[in-house]
Parts: structure tokens; sequence; C-alpha cells
């Protein structure tokens, strides 16, 4: 029985719950709907990275709804993916919502090889799995699965449990100091970028006056970062390498041959009478590398290009006709390269180079190439190697025949074509020339006399390689040479990188990644090569990505290579750590690896460490349960490899 | 006495025993990427709907004939899950956003007027039992003070038609007559701190041997009607606690539950970024 003075307060309670609802709701409604909705709904404030962040529709769909329009998403959970909304300003790759933003094939193919028989996880974890909460592999994760914002400036938005870890990974364990597996090749998962051998330097090369006294005289800590660098090649290397770039040492020439004329039996030619031209008796080398690749998109070479291999060009007396006629063709080719490149500069030379390589070239990519290549360069040698080319290349057009008779220093020429020589002679303004004037004129297209270049030579106190000391181009005999300038030579560079990748440079890139080659880049720059395949609608297609390690650091490199991305070491605050023994308190040489033999081939996973790998225990003796952290993020990072931050477009 | 104190421990253990439980569901839920924040907050959802039943039975015969349960300690023991879930929810931290203050202030409300109810439920109630002589019903308390008052108010005119002048009746005139008819001293009352009484009985008691023999009568005749007065401004007192208290416990719970719904509806609409 309900006494009447409580029926009385239970109706006052019903009108102090019932107004006071009504007094909320239309508090609520007005600053809803007022200028301060959005501080009023904020939960808390932003922590530190993203503190900057003034409006709610950077990262929330539903900000610039109303009251509605929140029921709505609420009810429909369309907000539920809003993590796409972080991924305008977080570049997370290919996979951003996958385990370490990586493909879930990758993943499952590490968990695969780490799956491990004994497990120590904690029972919470095991719990977890038990109870199938664990994240399943190939799952998706929203961002907010382990970023929490709204939390508060001082909160770190990357903070996360070791037991958020051990909840997805295949082997888990208690701790760093209780489970987590011995390291396996660490630090070195790869050989070196720059193959230097530092037993070898340290144990011979360096002598009493040029030995470095600690590892900081070619090495630097960098205060931003969390690697060692190593300094420049001008503060390391150059006092005793330098020489060796410039080619001062060497015994074979010091410049890259660029263009030089073949070699051909003008006699078999001459006697089968297959007509050439002029040509140089005592040519006697093969094609520059650089010179058949720009041969290589003359539809005439072309065609004979499979013919020419398979006659020796000094030797053809043997030659069937159409072996000569083929070697006729790459005469007349090499002659058309030459003048076209007078009369079309740079600008011809890039066609010729878009089109053999298959691609347009940018100004960039071109100017490196050919910017230092002077006019009078190419003029000089065409003349002293074909003082007649013009002309040689009229009657060829023309289709008229004739050749040098050398024995009987004859030429035979068709009549009607006699009235056209003067003429280009004079174009060509060479009567002034004391190297090519001839005493009685005509004399000109006699013979192309070889001691005419010898001439020069003997004129001249130095040879044109020992002017070209500091690098640059010179001519010598038949060929034109460039000369490394230095280190770091950007013509060279830029020539190693523009055929690495190409199939039909796969000979200029030959000679030019020989360590012996001048310049001697690949002497200590590492090349790696990646297989890649291709998913292709009608076939999978594998090729391989050639790179040059330039840098003695690469972050490119280490995005290649697989486990390396998910660990972090920073070496300041270890620095004062080390022992009596300095770096090597870690990192303690080993005499007894190969380290050249990492470098035998372009596979940079190949490898002898110049130094031991560590062992846990290193790490252990300080990451333990009573000395130091030993979470899981201490040394490891989720979102695997280097990211960029995503830049917006403008649209400019 | 063992019997209740072992039913006493068997409560506590099973409490004990589901705190745990959540608990333990917590972490695994925490470790396994999930959002603890929903489990903690749905949680904490359906413990306080849990608990509006407990007044939605008080005003519903069919609901409370529906569940045989004592409301009161499941009431309660709820309220107390509800703090740990709360705590756990919040972080263990102060929140700084707009709605998570007020919805700590409105629990933090909810929660103290609940546990003051409770220990005023608990003190007073057994306050009362102990206190001698019959049950006397809070509704009719006050018609009960004005009977009082009206007897007193005719004892005075009597003793003042007798005696011209009465010290008595000028006692009662000027200290008593006012605040015999309406309650007073609650607040003295349930801290038991009821000076106002103990001076009147004095200052008539030290009246006594100065009035005429008849007029002493009256004066012993005032002290029990004032006798009376007090208890029932001790009943008046603590029958009231035990129901004022709910006008804090009502209002705070109507604008948690207000202000729940709105941060349920802000979080679904908003979670989808971090």
């Amino acid at each position: 029985m309900v006494e009447p003075e409580d029926r009385r307060l239970f109706a006052l309670y019903r009108k102090l719950v019932l107004w006071t609802l009504l007094f909320l709701a239309g508090l609520i409604l007005w600053v809803l709907s007022g200028d301060q909705r959005n501080a009023f709904i904020q939960p808390g404030t932003l922590t530190a990275s993203h503190a900057g962040i003034k409006q709610c529709e950077a990262c929330h769909s539903a900000a610039n709804l109303g009251v509605k329009g929140w029921v709505n998403s609420a009810l429909s959970g369309s907000t539920q993916h809003d993590t796409k909304l972080c991924l305008n300003c977080h570049e997370l790759g290919e996979y951003p919502e996958f385990a370490h933003s990586i493909s879930p094939d990758v993943i499952a193919n590490i968990s695969e090889t780490k799956r491990a028989v004994g497990n120590q996880q904690t029972l919470l974890v095991q719990g977890a799995k038990r109870l199938g909460w664990a994240p399943q592999t190939g799952a998706r994760l929203e961002c907010k699965s382990c970023h929490q914002e709204h939390s508060g400036n001082h909160q770190l938005i990357t903070a996360n449990s070791t037991d958020h870890c051990q909840s997805c990974h295949s082997q888990s364990f208690a701790s760093f100091e209780d489970g987590h597996p011995e390291f396996s090749q660490y630090p070195f998962r790869e050989r070196t970028a720059i193959n230097f051998d530092h037993v070898s330097h340290i144990g011979k090369h360096f002598d009493e006056q040029q030995a470095p006294t600690s590892c900081l005289s070619c090495h630097a800590t960098r205060t931003q970062g969390n690697e060692i660098s190593t300094l420049g090649f001008e503060q390391t290397c150059s006092s005793c390498h330098a020489e060796d770039i410039q080619g001062s040492n060497r015994a074979a020439t010091s410049g890259f041959d660029v263009l030089r004329v073949p070699g051909l039996d003008t006699d078999a030619l001459r006697e089968r009478r297959v007509f050439i031209g002029e040509w140089p008796q005592h040519a006697d080398d093969s094609l520059s590398p650089l010179m058949e690749l720009l041969l290589q998109s003359d539809a005439h070479y072309a065609v004979v290009r499979p013919i020419l291999g398979t006659v020796d060009l000094m030797d053809l007396s043997d030659a069937t006709d159409e072996q000569l006629n083929a070697v006729a063709t790459l005469a007349w080719c090499v002659k058309m390269l030459l003048q076209d490149i007078i009369e079309g500069g740079t600008g011809f030379l890039q066609m010729r180079l878009e089109k053999a390589l298959g691609r347009p070239l940018s100004h960039a990519q071109v100017a490196p190439l050919l910017a230092t290549l002077p006019r009078s360069v190419i003029q000089s040698a065409s003349v002293a190697w074909f003082p007649s080319l013009s002309t040689d290349l009229e009657h060829h057009m023309k289709g008229s025949e004739y050749w040098i008779d050398e024995k009987e220093t004859k030429q035979v020429v068709t009549e009607s074509e006699a009235s056209i020589n003067q003429p280009i002679i004079d174009e060509l303004d060479l009567s002034d020339d004391e190297l090519f004037a001839d005493e009685e004129g005509g004399d000109l297209w006699s013979s192309v006399d070889e001691a005419e270049p010898e001439a020069i030579s003997a004129s001249l106190a130095i040879s044109s390689e020992q002017w070209a000391k500091y690098g640059g181009w010179y001519r010598e005999d038949l060929t034109l040479y460039y000369r490394p300038v230095g280190h770091a030579d950007g013509f060279l560079r830029h020539w190693l990188e523009l055929s690495a990748n190409v199939n039909n440079a796969t000979t200029l890139f030959g000679q030019l990644s020989d360590p012996k080659a001048p310049g001697q880049c690949m002497q200590c720059h590492s090349i790696d090569q990646a297989d890649t395949t291709t998913a292709d609608a009608a076939a999978q297609q594998r090729s391989s990505i050639t790179t040059i390690n330039w840098l003695t650091h690469s972050s490119a490199r280490d995005l290649s290579v697989g486990e390396r991305k998910f660990t972090h070491f920073r070496h300041i605050p270890h620095l004062t750590l080390q022992g009596d023994d300095g770096c090597q308190s870690c990192h303690a040489l080993n005499a007894d690896n190969d380290y050249a033999a990492g470098f035998n081939d372009f596979d940079q996973s190949t490898f002898s460490s110049n130094f031991s790998f560590m062992e846990k225990a290193t790490c252990d003796s300080c990451h333990n349960r009573s000395v130091e952290n030993q979470d899981c993020l201490s040394c490891h990072q989720y979102h695997a490899g280097e990211l960029s931050p995503a830049i917006k477009n403008l649209g400019l | 006495m063992m019997e209740m104190l072992a039913k006493r421990f068997r409560e506590y253990a099973l409490l004990f025993f589901v705190i745990a439980i959540l608990l333990i569901a917590y972490e695994l839920y925490d470790i396994s990427f999930y959002r603890h924040h929903y489990l903690s907050g749905w949680l904490l959802f359906y413990l306080l709907v849990a608990q509006v039943l407990y007044y939605v039975q008080k005003k519903s015969e069919r609901v409370r004939n529906l569940l045989s349960i004592q409301w009161l300690p499941l009431h309660v023991d709820f309220g107390l899950i509800s703090v740990l879930v709360f705590l756990v929810h919040i972080g263990w931290s102060l929140p700084d956003g707009s709605i998570g203050l007020i919805l700590i202030g409105s629990f933090s409300g909810v929660a103290l007027s609940g546990w003051v109810g409770l220990r005023i439920k608990r003190h007073y109630q057994a306050a009362l039992g102990r206190r001698s002589g019959r049950e006397i019903v809070f509704g009719e308390i006050q018609t009960r003070m004005h009977a009082t008052a009206a007897q007193a108010d005719e004892l005075m005119l009597d003793c003042a038609a007798r005696h011209q002048p009465s010290m008595l009746v000028d006692y009662y005139r000027d200290r008593l007559c006012g605040a015999m008819a309406t309650p007073g001293n609650s607040l003295a009352q349930l801290t038991g701190q009821n000076d106002t009484w103990l001076e009147h009985f004095g200052n008539i008691e030290r009246l006594i041997p100065y009035l005429h023999a008849d007029e002493a009568s009256t004066a012993r005749e005032l002290m029990r009607l004032l006798r009376t007065k007090n208890e029932l401004d001790y009943h008046y007192a603590h029958q009231g606690a035990l129901r004022v208290w709910l006008l804090v416990h009502v209002p705070f719970t109507a604008i948690l539950l207000a202000f729940t719904a709105l941060h349920i509806l802000l979080v679904y609409a908003f979670s989808g970024g971090a």
C-alpha cells in the first residue's frame, strides 16, 4: 500500500524528471544548433600530433551533418570507414588497411616461415586467441584499432602495448628478455651498398701516414637520424683513390670510348667491288658500345645487325655477298650517323637515343649525357676520319659507285658525278686547313692517309689523353673518348643509369659497369638486381630491375628487403654505452668472412659481412625487466618501411 | 547471525567473481585490437538500464511480478559494478570534453547520491527501529503535529485564564508557540545534536519551582507534549531524509540517461576516425 505522501512524492519525481529531461533536450538542441557545437561535442583535446587540425570534417565524415544525419550515420555504420580520411594525410602505401601496411600475402608468407612450435605467450594472449578475438591474417585493421585520438595532448598517439603486438603474431613470447627469438643476421640483411672491405683496409691497405685514427674518421653520427653515416668521398677515400677515377694510374686508356670507326677488311670489299666510299685503312677496332646503341635506331643497320654478328669485319675474304652487303650497310650507317650528328647536333642525338631506348627522354635526362659534347669535337673527328664525308654520302645517295684504289691511287668516278665534288668541298671550307689541304686540290679524294693523324700527334708535345688529364673530351686515332672529371662524374653516372635497365644497351652497360672500366665506378658502387614479376592478363612477365647504389645508404634499398623494414635502431643513445672496444663492442670485425665474394653478382642478399652478426645477448644485457624498456615498439615499427607524407594536390 | 554473515559472504563473493570475469573479458577484448571502450560502454549502458528497472518495478506491479528477485540488493550491486566499469571506461582519468565532463558529473551525482541514500536507508532505518514507541507513518506526522500543537495551545490558554500573569504562558508564547505546528530541527534530529529541545526542557524545569502547584502541573503536561513533538520531528527528519535524497538521485539519473543517449549517438556517428 503506497502512502498518499509517497504518492505525492512520486508525482514530484515524475515532474522533476520530466522537466529535467525537457530542459536538457532544449539545452542540447540549442547548443548543437549554435556556433559552439563542435567544441561541445569534442570528446577531448587532440594529441600533439594532430593539434593543428581545426576542422572536425578532416577526420570525421559526419562532422558536416546535422543531428538527423548523425542518427543515420550511427545506424548505418557508414562512418566506420573514416580510415580513408586518415589516408588523406598519411601515405601508407598500397595496403594501408592491412597489418603492417603491407600485402596480406607477404604477411602470410612471413607468418608461415616464422611459425614457431613452442609459444610462450601470455595467458591473456592465449585466451584472446582461443576466443577467436585475435585478428585473423588478412583482416582489415582500421587506424583506430591502435591509434586513439582525443585523449589529450600529453598522450602519444603511437603508443601501443606489447600484448597488442603479441595478439596477432604466431610466434609470441613473454618479453624481449624472455622468449624473443635470437637475432638472425642482424643488423646486416644484405651486402653494403659500397664495396668497402673494412678488414683488408684496416689490416692491409692503411699505411701509417694515411690510416684513420678512429671509426669517426670515416663515419659520423647524425643527430637527426638513427643511422651512422659515412662521410663523403673527399673526406674518406679520395686521398688514395682519386687518381684511380681520373685514370692517372691506368695502363689502359683512361677515357670511355664514345665514338669509334670500326675496322673493316677494305681490301676484300674492294676486291669484291662492294662500294663503301672512303674508309680509314688503319681502322682495326670494333664499334664502341655507345655508337652501336646509336646505330640501333637506324632501320638499315637494324636489318643487317644479325648478319654482322656472324662475320669477322677484319677478315671478309670468305664472306658471302649478303655478309659483304651487310658490312657495306654498316659503313654507310656509320658515316650517316656522323654526318647527322654534325648537322642535327644534340637534338639529333636525343632523337637517336630515344628511338634506341624506346622511350622519350626529358631534358634533365639528356642534358648530363650530351651537354658537355662540343660540336667542334665531332666535326674535327669527322674530318680526320672521313675527310670527304659529305661528298661520299652525296654519291651514295645518288646511287653512284666509287671506291679508293689505294694501289693505283685512282678514283673511279662516273662522269656525271665529277662535277659535284668541288662545291661540297667548298661548303666544308676545308681548303685552308693545312691538315686536309692538298697541293693539287683534286687529290683530296686520292686517299685517306693514315699517316695524317700520326703527323698531328707527332707535332704535339703531349698526347690527347695527357691533355685531358683533368677529364673531358679527347680524340685519339679513330676513337673519340670521354675521360671522367673525378668522383661522381655526371656523364658516366648518367650513362650508367640510362643503360642499366634497357635491353638494347646491355653491351654499353656491361662496358661501363666493368669495375676496371674508366672511372672504375663499379669498383666501389654495387649493383643490385631484383627480379620483378608483372601480372599481365595474358602471361606473367619476369624482368629484373637494376639499381646502382651511388649512396652509402639508401632508404629505397631498405624498402626492397622484407624484414629490415620492421626494425629501427637509434645509434645516438647507445653510443655512450660503448665499452673499451668502441664501436667494436657491438660491431666486431670478422676476418674469416669473404666480404669481396658478396659483390661477385648482382644479388645483394648473398653476402658475407665484414662484421660479426650481433647477438640478442648484447641487447638484453640492458633491455631486460630490471633495467630498461623492452616493449616491442622500442626496436620495431608497425608501419613497415619509410613512408612519405601525403601531399595534397592543389591542382595548381 | 552466522547465516546472515554467510549470505553476505556469498553475495560479495559472487560480486567479486562477476567483476573479475568482466575485467578479464575487458583485457582480452583490449589486446585483440577491438576498441575496449565499446565493450565497457555498452556494459555500462546495460547496467544503467537494469538499475532504472528498479524504479520501473516500483511503479509497475507487472514488472515487479515478472522477475521474482530482490530488487534493492541487485540495484546496489549493479551500482557498485557500474562504478568500476565507468572508471575502466574513462580510463581512470578525467576527460576534458564537455559531454564527457557532464557525463562524469552526472554519473558521480547518481553514484554519490545512491551511496548516500544507501547509507541513509541502512542507518536511519536502524535508528528509527531503535526508537521506542510505535511506528509512526510518515503521512500522519504533520497531522499529529497539528494535534499536539492544538493540545499545547489549549493547555496554555487554560493556564492563562487561571494565572495572570504566568511565566509559563509567556515562555510558551515567546519561544514555543510558532514551532509546535510545523516540523523543525530536522538537521539537528538527523545529526543527533538536539540542543534546542534540551534547552526548552531545561528552561521549563527551572521555572517549575517558581510556579503555582497547578501551574507546575501544566508545565509538566507541556513538557510531555514537547517530547511528543520532538519524537514527531525525529521521525519526520529521518523518514523525510529517506525520501528526499531521491530528489537528487532521480534527476541526476535523468541527466545521465539523456547525455548517455547523446554520447552513444556521437560515438557511432563519429567513430570512424581515430
